[in-house]
C-alpha cells in the first residue's frame, strides 16, 4: 500500500480547516496549519521519491503497478470516468486501439514527477513560511482567506503533477487557474485585481480549449488517457511519427501550455497577475503553476518527439518569448513588472529548451528558476514591505544601507539569473543554449537563430535584472526619509536565505559535461525520456566546442551586468540619452509593444460586439421584422393589450420563421 | 374485442406513478376549500404523493401497459430512459413544493392551487417518458405544459409575472399546435401511431421516397420545433429569459430542471426510438445545436439578472444535450435504440448523466438564488450577489462549486457530462461540432465567473441588506446540500449514476 495520495491531501485538509475554521483559529492557528501541511506534504513527498530517485524499494500493493525498468510507479486511487467499449481511430492501417474501460483517478510518481514534487512542497513551504509573516496586515479573516486559498492552489499543484492520467493533469489544470483566479483579486477592494484575475482566468481558458482538444483527440487515437498507456502506444506505432494527428496533438496540447505558461500570444495575463500578493507572484506566477506548461511537455515527450515540427514551433515560441518578453523588462520601472516579463522570458527558455528536445535542460531551469525567482519576487516583497508598497524603482535608490540582508539576498538571486558562474542560472541556461545548437533534426539555420536569440536574451536578462538592482540599492536614496525603510523579520528573510543558498549552489544537480562531474538531473530523467527521434538525434559536442560556449553565455552574462553597472551604478546620463535618441521605440517597448491594445482591438471588442450583436438580435430584429410585415398582430391580438412588451410577437415569429427553416431544410435534404 | 374483464390491477403498474399524483392534486384541491386546519395538509400531502410516486415508478421497473389491454389502446410503459430522466423531474418537483411554500407566504399568496398544479404537471412529466405512441405523447405534454403557464403567472398581482405568464401561455400554444400538426403528418406519413409501427412505417417510407417522405419530413420538423420551445432550442429560446425571470423563482426551478427534462425526454424519444430510420436529419439538428451553443453562451454574458443568467445557460446546456443527440443518431448508424441495455449506447450514457449533473447544478443554483432574494427585495440581479462570501459564506461556497460546474470545471459533474457528451460527439465524426461546443464552453465561462466575482471579488454595497439576515432556511440548506453533494459525487465517482444503467 502507497500512500501518496496523502501528499495533496494535506494540504487539501489545511484548506478546509482554513475555510471552514480559519476565522476562530486565529492567526497564529491559521499559520500553524497552512505552513504545517506543506512542511508534511515536503516530509511525505521525500518518501514518496525515494524509491524513483534514490533507489528505495519500490511500493507495493494491488493498486500499485511498477514499472519494468524500475523507476517510476503508478498508484490507482479508484476507476474514475468510464470511457466505454470502442475502437480508436487507426493511424497505421490496423486496426485501431480498443479503449480502455475507465479513466483511473490515480498518481504517477516518476523522476520527473518527484522532482517538481520537491520543488512545489519545498519552495512551496518556504513561500508559505514567508507569506504567514507577510500577510500579517490582514485581518483575521483576510489572512484566513489568504491561506484558504494557497492551500487549496498547493492541493491543485499536486494533483496536475502527481495525476496519473491527462485528465487528473487537466483537473488540477483548472483547480490552480481558479486559485490563481481568486488569489490575483485578492485585494479586491482595490479597482484593478479582479479585473486582472479575470483576465488570468479567461485567456487561460483559451489554452485550456486547445488542451481539452487534444486530450480527445488522443482518446480518439490510442484510446486512453493513461500516461503510461498513452506512451507506450505512441512509441509502439510506427505510424504515428510523423504523422498529421501527432502533429495535431502536439500543437493542441502546446496550446494549452501557452495558455498557463504564458508565451506568446497567451503571455499578457501574466504581468497584470502582478496585482496579486507579491508571495502569490513568488509560488504561483513564478516557481509552480506557470511552469506547469513546460512539466506537461516533459511529461509528453513521446508525443512531442512524434512531431519534428510541432517541437520546432515550440522551440521557437519559446525562443521568441524569451526575446520579446525581455525587451520589455529591459525599460519597465515597475519592480514586480520587470519580474513578471523576466518570468515570461525564462519561460521563453524552458520552451526553447524542451522544443529542441532537451528536455533535461528544459527541468533543469525550472528548478533553478524556481530558486532565484521565488527568491527575486520575495525579496520584492521585502523591499516593498520596508517601502509601504511602494514598487517603482524610480523611488527607491541606495536601499543597501538599510536593507542589508534583502540586498544580498537579491544580489545573489541576480547573479544566479544572469547566469553569472557558478550560480545556478548559469548551469541550466548554458545547458538550454547548447540544446539548441544540438538538435540535429532542426535545419541549420533554425539552430543558429534559436542560439543567438538565446544568447541576445542572457545579455538583456544580465541587463535588466541589474539594472533593477542597482536601481533599487546602489545610488543615491531618491525616496523620503520619512518612509523608515526597515529590514524585513526574520520569519521573512529566513526562507529567503535558504532560497540564496540554494540559488547558489542548485546548479549542482546539473553540472555541464565539460566538468567532467556527474551530472545528478540527467541520470535521473533519463528513463523518462523515450529515446525518440529529437532525442537521439541530439549532438555531442567535444570538450573545446562546449568550453567555447561556456565562455560565450559568460561572457553574455558579464556584458549585460557591466552595461547596466555602467549605466545604472551611478547617476549616468546614458540611459536618458539613450531613449532620446530612439523616442518611438522606448515607448513602444515602455508600453509593452502595445499588445494590450492590439488584442482589445482584435478580439476583446469584437467578441464584446458580438455579443452585443446576438443580444440585439435576440430581442429586436426579429421584432422589427413582425411590426413591419403586421404579422403579430392579429396572431396575439386583444389579449394582450395590457402586456406592455410586444415581445410575445417576436417569439412567435422566430418560431415562425425557425420552423419554415427547418421544414425547407429537412425536405429539401 | 379485448375482453377487458380479465384485466387486474397489476396491469395498471405502469400508471400509479400519475394516478397517485393526479389523486394527490385533486385532493390538495378539495384541502383548500376545508376547514383551516386541514388546509396545512396541502402541502405535506403534496411532498407525500410525490415521494411516493417515485417509488412505485422504481419498484414497478420496467411495466407496460400494452395497447391491447385498455379501452383507450393508449400504450405506456416504463423502460430504462423514464427511469433515468425521472429524478429530474421528481427533484425539481419537490424543490418547487418545499421552496414555495415560504416563497408565497412571504408574498402573500399562500393557496394550495400551487400544489395541486406542480402535482398535475409532475402527473404530465412522467406519462411523457412513459408514452409509448404519438396520441400519449401529445397528452402527457399539454397535461405537464398546461399546469405550467397556471404557475408561471401564479402571483396575479405582479405585473412581471402575469406578462411573462401570457407570453409563455401563447407562444406554448403556439408550439403545441406545432406538435400536434407534426404528430398529424407522421400519423399521415404512415398510418400508424404506436412508436414501433411508426419507426417501421418510416423506415418503409424513407426506402419507398416520394410524397410520404415529404409528409415524413414535415412531421419531424414541426416536431423539432414544438419541442425546440421546449427545452429552449434556438431560434425557440426566446421567451425563456422573460419567463424565468417573471415567475416566482420556485416554479423557474420546476420549469428550468423538470420541464426541460421532460420536453428533452419526449424529443430524445422521438429521434432515438421513432425517427431514427428516417435519413437526413442530423444536418439540421446539428447547425441548430452549434446555434444552441453559441448564442446561449455569447447573450448569457450579457444577462445582469441571475434568473435571466440561468436561462441563458440552460439554453446552451441544451445544445450540448443535441449534439449529444446528434451523436447517439451517427454512432448507432440510423437503427432504433436498445432501450434496455443502454452500454451499447455511449451517447446516450452520455446524455443521462448530463441531464443528472444539469437538474442538480441548476436546481442548486437557483435555490440559491431564491434565498438570496429572500435578502432583498428582489434580490435577483446580479449585483444583489456582491460581498455574499463575506455575508453568507457557506452558501457562497455552495454557489462557487455549483458555477463551476455549470462551466464544466473538472473533477465536478459538470465537467464529467461535457466530458462524455464530448468524447461520444467525437467518436462519433462530429469534429466540427464538439469544437464549436468546446469554444462556446471556454467562452461560457466568463459569465458564470462574473456571479463569482460578485461573490468574492467585490465589496458588500453599503446599506445594501434590505431584510434581517436570518439563518439559511432549513428547507434551501437541504436542496443546496443535496445539489452540492452530488455535484462532487457524482464528479468524482460518475460511476455511482453510470453503473445503474445496466
Amino acid at each position: 500500500m502507497s500512500s501518496v495520495w496523502i501528499i495533496p491531501l494535506l494540504p487539501f485538509l489545511g484548506f478546509l480547516i482554513n475555510a471552514f475554521v480559519g476565522k476562530r483559529l486565529g492567526k497564529n492557528g491559521v499559520r500553524a496549519v497552512a505552513c504545517g501541511v506543506l512542511l508534511f506534504a515536503f516530509a511525505a513527498s521525500l518518501g514518496a521519491v525515494g524509491p524513483v530517485l534514490f533507489g528505495g524499494s519500490m511500493p507495493e500493493g494491488d493498486n500499485i503497478v511498477v514499472n519494468e525498468a524500475g523507476h517510476a510507479y503508478e498508484v490507482t486511487v479508484w476507476e474514475w470516468i468510464p470511457a466505454g467499449e470502442r475502437r480508436g481511430v487507426s493511424i497505421d492501417g490496423g486496426g485501431g486501439f480498443l479503449t480502455e474501460l475507465n479513466i483511473p483517478f490515480g498518481f504517477y510518481i516518476d523522476p520527473l514527477t518527484a522532482v517538481m514534487l520537491l520543488v512545489v512542497t519545498g519552495v512551496g513551504f518556504l513561500i508559505h513560511l514567508y507569506a504567514s509573516k507577510y500577510m500579517d496586515d490582514e485581518d483575521e479573516a483576510g489572512y484566513a482567506r489568504f491561506f484558504t486559498y494557497l492551500n487549496l492552489f498547493v492541493a491543485m499543484m499536486l494533483i496536475l503533477i502527481m495525476g496519473s492520467t491527462f485528465v487528473t493533469m487537466f483537473v488540477g489544470w483548472e483547480g490552480v487557474g481558479l486559485c490563481s483566479y481568486l488569489l490575483i483579486g485578492f485585494y479586491y477592494k482595490k479597482e484593478k485585481p479582479p479585473v486582472a484575475g479575470m483576465k488570468a482566468f479567461l485567456v487561460n481558458r483559451i489554452g485550456d480549449f486547445g488542451f481539452l482538444l487534444g486530450m480527445l483527440l488522443l482518446l480518439l487515437v490510442f484510446g486512453s488517457l493513461r500516461y503510461t498507456e498513452v506512451f507506450e502506444r505512441a512509441a509502439a506505432s510506427p505510424g504515428f511519427a510523423g504523422s498529421g494527428i501527432a502533429l495535431a496533438i502536439a500543437l493542441l496540447l502546446f496550446v494549452g501550455a501557452t495558455g498557463k505558461s504564458a508565451q506568446l500570444p497567451l503571455y499578457t495575463w501574466l504581468p497584470d497577475a502582478m496585482e496579486g500578493p507579491t508571495p502569490v507572484s513568488a509560488l504561483i506566477h513564478a516557481a509552480t503553476m506557470v511552469t506547469a506548461g513546460v512539466f506537461m511537455i516533459i511529461r509528453s515527450n513521446v508525443l512531442f518527439q512524434a512531431s519534428v515540427e510541432a517541437s520546432m514551433v515550440v522551440a521557437i515560441v519559446g525562443g521568441l518569448t524569451a526575446f520579446f518578453a525581455a525587451t520589455i523588462a529591459l525599460v519597465q520601472n515597475d519592480l514586480k513588472k520587470i519580474l513578471a516579463y523576466s518570468t515570461v522570458s525564462q519561460l521563453g527558455y524552458m520552451f526553447l529548451a524542451v522544443g529542441c528536445g532537451a528536455y533535461t535542460a528544459g527541468l533543469f531551469h525550472l528548478v533553478t528558476h524556481a530558486f532565484f525567482k521565488a527568491l527575486l519576487f520575495l525579496g520584492a516583497g521585502s523591499v516593498s514591505h520596508a517601502m509601504h508598497h511602494e514598487l517603482d524603482i524610480r523611488k527607491m535608490g541606495g536601499l543597501k544601507s538599510v536593507l542589508p540582508q534583502t540586498r544580498l539576498q537579491m544580489f545573489i538571486a541576480c547573479l544566479a539569473i544572469a547566469g553569472v558562474p557558478i550560480l545556478a542560472g548559469f548551469w541550466s541556461k548554458d545547458e538550454i543554449l547548447l540544446g539548441a545548437l544540438a538538435q540535429g533534426t532542426f535545419p541549420g539555420l533554425a539552430k543558429a537563430l534559436l542560439y543567438g536569440g538565446g544568447l541576445l536574451t542572457a545579455v538583456m536578462t544580465a541587463f535588466y535584472m541589474f539594472r533593477l538592482y542597482y536601481r533599487t540599492f546602489e545610488g543615491e536614496p531618491r525616496w523620503d526619509d520619512h518612509q523608515e525603510p526597515h529590514e524585513a523579520p526574520t520569519l521573512m528573510t529566513g526562507p529567503l536565505w535558504v532560497l540564496a543558498g540554494l540559488s547558489a549552489v542548485g546548479g549542482f544537480i546539473g553540472f555541464g559535461a565539460w566538468t567532467h562531474l556527474p551530472n545528478w538531473l540527467h541520470h535521473a530523467l533519463e528513463p523518462v525520456l523515450h529515446p525518440g527521434q529529437l532525442v537521439a538525434a541530439t549532438a555531442h559536442f567535444g570538450l573545446g566546442t562546449e568550453l567555447v560556449l561556456v565562455a560565450a553565455a559568460t561572457a553574455a552574462a558579464l556584458v549585460g551586468w557591466f552595461w547596466a553597472r555602467t549605466w545604472y551604478g551611478a547617476e549616468n546620463e546614458a540611459p536618458a540619452r539613450m531613449a532620446r535618441r530612439f523616442p518611438k521605440l522606448h515607448a513602444l517597448a515602455s508600453a509593452k509593444w502595445r499588445v494590450d491594445e492590439i488584442y482589445d482591438a482584435l478580439f476583446v471588442t469584437p467578441f464584446r460586439r458580438a455579443c452585443e450583436w446576438a443580444g440585439t438580435f435576440d430581442r429586436w430584429v426579429v421584432d422589427g421584422l413582425v411590426e413591419g410585415a403586421g404579422v403579430g398582430a392579429t396572431l396575439t391580438g386583444e389579449v394582450l393589450r395590457h402586456v406592455s412588451s410586444g415581445r410575445v410577437r417576436t417569439y412567435a415569429l422566430s418560431v415562425f420563421i425557425g420552423a419554415v427553416g427547418v421544414a425547407v431544410w429537412l425536405i429539401v435534404h | 374485442m379485448v375482453d377487458y374483464t380479465s384485466l387486474s390491477l397489476d396491469d395498471f403498474t405502469v400508471l400509479w406513478p400519475s394516478i397517485i399524483l393526479a389523486t394527490a392534486g385533486l385532493l390538495t384541491l378539495l384541502l383548500e376549500v376545508s376547514r383551516p386546519a386541514l388546509r396545512k395538509m396541502a402541502s405535506p400531502l403534496a411532498l407525500l404523493a410525490v415521494v411516493l410516486s417515485a417509488v412505485s415508478l422504481y419498484a414497478g421497473g420496467g411495466t407496460v401497459l400494452s395497447a391491447a389491454e385498455n379501452p383507450l389502446s393508449v400504450e405506456v410503459g416504463t423502460d430504462l430512459l423514464a427511469l433515468a430522466f425521472a429524478p429530474a423531474f421528481y427533484l425539481s418537483a419537490l424543490a418547487a413544493l418545499l421552496l414555495g411554500g415560504p416563497y408565497l407566504r412571504r408574498a402573500g399568496f399562500q393557496r394550495a392551487e400551487y400544489q395541486s398544479l406542480v402535482l398535475f404537471s409532475l402527473a404530465g412529466m412522467v406519462l411523457l417518458t412513459q408514452a409509448r405512441d404519438l396520441l400519449m405523447l401529445f397528452l402527457a405534454l399539454e397535461t405537464l405544459s398546461i399546469p405550467l403557464y397556471v404557475l408561471a403567472g401564479f402571483f396575479t398581482d405582479k405585473e412581471r409575472s402575469v406578462e411573462s405568464a401570457l407570453k409563455y401561455f401563447t407562444v406554448g400554444a403556439f408550439s403545441s399546435a406545432f406538435v400536434a400538426f407534426g404528430l398529424a403528418l407522421t400519423y399521415g406519413a404512415t398510418g400508424a401511431i404506436g412508436f414501433d409501427a411508426v419507426r417501421e412505417g418510416l423506415a418503409a417510407v424513407a426506402a419507398d421516397g416520394g410524397s410520404r417522405l415529404l409528409l415524413a419530413h414535415g412531421g419531424l420538423a414541426f416536431l423539432l420545433v414544438g419541442f425546440g420551445f421546449k427545452i429552449a432550442m434556438v431560434p425557440f429560446h426566446a421567451w425563456a429569459g422573460d419567463v424565468y425571470q417573471g415567475a416566482p423563482t420556485p416554479v423557474t426551478v420546476f420549469l428550468s430542471v423538470g420541464s426541460k427534462a421532460a420536453g428533452f425526454a419526449g424529443l430524445l424519444r422521438l429521434l432515438v426510438v421513432v425517427f431514427p430510420e428516417l435519413p437526413g436529419w442530423t444536418g439540421v439538428l446539428s447547425v441548430l445545436a452549434a446555434l444552441t451553443l453559441i448564442l446561449g453562451n455569447t447573450v448569457a454574458a450579457l444577462q445582469e439578472d441571475l434568473k435571466r443568467l440561468i436561462a441563458y445557460s440552460g439554453i446552451s446546456h441544451a445544445g450540448f444535450l443535441l449534439m449529444g443527440a446528434v451523436a447517439h443518431q451517427e454512432l448507432s448508424g440510423g437503427r432504433a435504440a436498445d432501450l434496455s441495455n443502454l452500454s451499447s449506447h455511449p451517447a446516450l450514457v452520455a446524455l443521462v448523466f448530463y441531464l443528472v449533473a444539469y437538474a442538480l447544478m441548476t436546481l442548486g443554483a437557483l435555490t440559491i438564488i431564491n434565498v438570496v432574494e429572500g435578502d432583498y427585495d428582489e434580490g435577483t440581479r446580479l449585483v444583489d450577489f456582491a460581498g455574499l462570501a463575506n455575508r453568507r459564506p457557506v452558501l457562497a461556497a455552495a454557489m462557487l462549486l455549483l458555477l463551476l460546474s455549470l462551466g464544466g470545471m473538472p473533477p465536478l459533474a459538470g465537467f464529467i457530462g461535457k466530458w462524455l457528451v464530448f468524447s461520444a460527439a467525437v467518436s462519433a465524426g462530429l469534429i466540427g461540432l464538439a469544437v464549436v461546443a468546446a469554444l462556446a464552453s471556454v467562452v461560457g465561462f466568463y459569465y458564470y465567473l462574473r456571479v463569482v466575482r460578485q461573490m468574492y471579488l467585490t465589496p458588500e454595497r453599503e446599506g445594501a441588506v434590505a431584510r434581517p439576515q436570518g439563518p439559511l432556511p432549513l428547507r434551501a440548506a437541504w436542496l443546496v446540500g443535496l445539489a452540492v453533494a452530488g455535484v462532487v459525487a457524482f464528479g468524482l465517482f460518475p460511476t455511482v449514476i453510470l453503473d445503474l444503467l445496466p
